[in-house]
């Protein structure tokens, strides 16, 4: 935390990102749905899309991919990018496991689980396992607090978790090594 | 026991789909507006009703239907809030998952009252699966002629259109909403003008809560009137409260307004008592909302009974009272550490600060620095005073609500449970261990019950 | 033409005009008058939509209008809110005020170095005369500053963001009257993450 900050330019990565056919077929289709003028509201939706067709996060290239696609400034796509928290700017392992870590879930046990966590991965939050894996991440309320505690991995939520729910649960997820998005249906 | 005008069929098998919603009496409120009422005599009945908003602010719909201004030619939209961040609030994702035809039938029949013509769903990010849920919705909605052009034949035409966020609390805010429809970071608007005048791209709209489009449904099918007859006084109809802490059944509550407190917390129908230990504090609705010991949330300072009503929540002030809010409720057990609990709300705020006004952007993060220092046994005997300083001096200070739903947390931690501060101060040592009042719950020192 | 009141002295002002804007008329009528003029850090006449942000230049709004004479809630940003007929503010008359902008510096002070002695900007700098004028002797924020690694932005410009108090004049001259595609830079959402200004020669 001490360290100081660097620009997202230079740290976010330089491998050439393109989109898919498909993938590029869906921008087009959301750009066209708001009125004249106002294809700059897909901008949201369509990070979502380049995120998910990186490897779960945004490099300089997949944004500056967005922001040729949509027809913006760079800078226009950067600032989105990097206010929102869904929004990764540095490479992540296959699974993101965002644990919510906000006060209903703390008050039934969210610490435990996080601790738990941060053991059985040998990671700190933030941080990603050194087999790329796992990347761990303390979250803000997901909108589970009767269910807690919880993780959302991908657009699963994983609800009213044990220590022993969320070992078996790590244990599948590697067993499948299946990478996961937000987008998935 | 409390009537189900939202929750209703929430356990029919089927009501998720077209078919099984059309069944239980679905899309009605859609044709006796459009086939028998006027858009004016729509905005009448929600007026009638007395709800208000129930995203947190309580505004009353029919008052901010009414400001919505009409120029010729420029189209107006209906935004309906579902970025649901408030910490403890589930009910939207609640209702979206399980009956989202429901919000589909309000948003139609609320537009026509508006005359909006296309109206957008911003739900959070993280509900990316509830999204898809209300996409399925709205297409079958649309293939059966709920949407789109000349709707039932009335010549009313509409889209709506589901739009994801991607992670910040501050996109609740309706200006914010509004920025992060349009593309942009989310930071709120500066107010004036009101998104009554200019909001979305510009034009005339109106942002509500799920919850509060979802209620028009009843009102336009009942009538305003039997509506308003639930509730007491200025707090009309029923609300959907989501149980989470210590409660020992956690969840979604529709609850007539105006039942008590002890019933709703202590009740089997409702959260059911405490599990295993005893109540020591509540959050009623939401983070922002003041904490307040649990013997004031069952009895008011003059010893009256607590009811979940805006006004009653509220008796007191912020010296002993507190607030509806979002009706996101969690209720603390004496195993829960006070300062604890405010250092991880400093902290989300912190972290959800939107960073454009200097007030909240740095005196957020001092707080929650403060109060990490204080939770960890490495307070000192001036920090107390100083985080009230800090809280006072950001509160109303800001550009949105953000900087107030930061300061109150602390503040009213403070204000009713100082001793526990001061505990921390004292004893370093034995608040190490971040279970500090797991085997020992703290004794409440008399002299600092209430403010 | 409304007529407003600021700290007890009436002016005249066209239609449109801020409470600032109307506070400083009535300095430059009268420099005898100069204390009701609020400070205004973010605010930039020049720009448009700059200023709300700071918060240096908030007022107590004791009476809304002649038409509406209930005072406002909070106070105001002076630099964003049009005065109305029969208005009455307060800048230096009000107490709490002066305590709120009191904190204001002090928040607007807590991340940025305090290194003045040896800063080229000393002397002719806003950020100083604002806490000369306005703030507390000392601060009491002993916690660690947000530093950034400074970035050359072209051939003229090196940004230091560690010094950079957020008032996004820059942006908006960079968009306005330099015309670069510059919007608000990725600026922190929360302080810790990625901070800079990054602006692109464009259209």
């Amino acid at each position: 935390m001490s360290a100081r900050t660097r620009p997202i330019t230079t740290t976010a990565g330089t491998r050439p990102f393109a989109f898919s056919e498909a993938a590029l077929a869906e921008c087009k289709a959301l750009m066209a749905r708001y009125p004249e003028g106002r294809s700059k509201s897909a901008l949201i939706p369509i990070l979502h899309i380049a995120q998910s067709e990186n490897d779960g996060w945004l490099s300089v290239n997949a944004m500056d991919a967005v922001a040729h696609v949509m027809g913006l400034q760079h800078i226009e796509v950067y600032e989105v990018a990097s206010f929102y928290s869904m929004f990764n700017l540095h490479p992540v392992g296959t699974y993101v496991l965002d644990v919510c870590r906000t006060a209903p879930c703390m008050l039934r046990g969210s610490d435990d689980l996080i601790a738990h966590l941060e053991k059985k991965l040998g990671v700190h939050c933030g941080e990603t396992t050194k087999d790329g894996m796992f990347t761990l991440k303390g979250v803000e309320c997901l909108g589970s607090c009767g269910t807690a505690p919880m993780l959302q991995c991908g657009a699963g939520y994983h609800e009213k978790l044990t220590i022993e729910s969320a070992d078996a649960l790590i244990d599948a997820l590697r067993a499948r090594n299946q990478r996961t998005n937000y987008t998935d249906q | 026991m409390s009537r189900k005008l939202l929750f209703e069929h929430i356990a029919t098998p089927g009501i998720r789909g077209l078919e099984g919603y059309r069944a239980n009496g679905g899309y009605r409120s859609v044709e006796k507006a459009l086939r028998t009422m006027s858009p004016e005599a729509v905005l009448e009945e929600v007026k009638k009703s007395g709800l208000r908003g129930r995203g947190g602010a309580g505004f009353p719909t029919g008052l901010k239907w009414s400001f919505l201004a009409k120029p010729e030619g420029v189209p107006r939209y209906l935004v309906v809030n579902a970025d649901e961040s408030e910490p403890g609030t589930f009910k939207d994702r609640y209702l979206m998952e399980r009956i989202p035809h429901m919000l589909i039938e309000g948003m139609i029949t609320s537009s026509f009252a508006m005359g909006a013509h296309t109206s957008y769903i911003y739900i959070r990010g993280e509900y990316f699966y509830v999204a898809r849920i209300i996409e399925q919705a709205i297409a079958e909605a649309r293939a059966a002629g709920w949407l789109g052009k000349n709707i039932l034949g009335s010549g009313f035409d509409h889209e709506i259109h589901v739009q994801v966020g991607a992670g910040a609390y501050i996109c609740g805010e309706e200006t914010a909403l509004l920025e992060s429809l349009e593309g942009k970071r989310g930071n709120p608007r500066i107010k004036p003008p009101f998104p009554a005048v200019m909001g979305l791209y510009n034009c005339p709209t109106v942002v509500n809560n799920v919850e509060t489009i979802a209620a028009v449904v009843p009102i336009v099918n009942d009538g305003g009137e039997e509506y308003a007859k639930i509730g007491i006084g200025k707090s009309a109809g029923t609300k959907l409260i989501s149980a989470g802490g210590n409660v020992k059944r956690p969840g979604v509550y529709e609850i007539d307004l105006g039942i008590t407190c002890d019933e709703f917390i202590n009740s089997d129908e409702y959260c059911g008592g405490v599990e295993g230990r005893a109540f020591k504090a509540v959050v009623p609705g939401g983070s922002s909302v003041p904490i307040i010991p649990y013997e004031l949330f069952l009895k008011t300072a003059t010893g009256e009974s607590r009811l979940m009503t805006y006004e009653s929540l509220a008796d007191g002030g912020f010296a002993t009272g507190t607030m509806m809010g979002s009706g996101g409720f969690y209720a603390y057990n004496d195993a829960q550490c006070i300062v604890r609990s405010t250092w991880n709300h400093a902290r989300f705020y912190s972290h959800e600060s939107c960073g454009q006004c200097s007030p909240c952007r740095e005196g957020t993060g001092w707080m929650e620095k403060i109060l990490h220092r204080l939770e960890h046994g490495e307070g000192r005997s001036e920090d107390i005073d100083l985080l009230w300083d800090v809280q006072r001096k950001i509160e109303g200070n800001t550009i949105c609500p953000l900087g107030d739903a930061a300061a109150w947390p602390v503040a009213s931690a403070i204000r009713h449970f100082r001793d526990e501060f001061e505990y921390h101060i004292r004893f370093p040592q034995k608040v190490k261990d971040p279970k500090h009042f797991e085997k020992e719950p703290f004794a409440r020192n008399p002299k600092f019950a209430t403010a | 033409m409304p007529k407003v009141t600021i700290d007890g002295v009436m002016i005249e002002v066209p239609e449109g005009t801020t409470i600032l804007q109307a506070a400083r008329m009535i300095g430059e009528r009268n420099k005898a008058d100069r204390h009701v003029v609020p400070p205004a850090m973010c605010y930039y006449t020049n720009l448009k939509t700059s200023g709300g942000y700071c918060r240096s230049c908030l007022v107590k709004v004791s009476k809304g209008s002649d038409r509406d004479p209930r005072p406002m809630p909070k106070p105001v940003a002076s630099c964003r809110t049009n005065v109305m007929d029969g208005m009455e503010v307060q800048n230096t008359t009000s107490p709490e005020l002066l305590d709120a902008r009191k904190g204001v510096v002090e928040f607007l002070l807590i991340n940025h170095p305090l290194d003045c002695p040896i800063c080229d900007q000393a002397g002719e700098c806003h950020l100083q005369d604002l806490s000369y004028e306005n703030g507390t002797e000392a601060s009491r924020y002993e916690f660690e500053r947000r530093t950034f690694v400074p970035i050359d932005i072209g051939d003229t410009i090196k940004l230091h963001m560690t010094r950079c108090i957020l008032c996004y004049r820059c942006v908006k001259v960079a968009d306005q009257i330099a015309r670069w595609a510059c919007a608000w830079g990725d600026q922190p959402r929360r302080c810790e993450r990625d901070q800079h200004l990054h602006p692109e020669r464009g259209g």
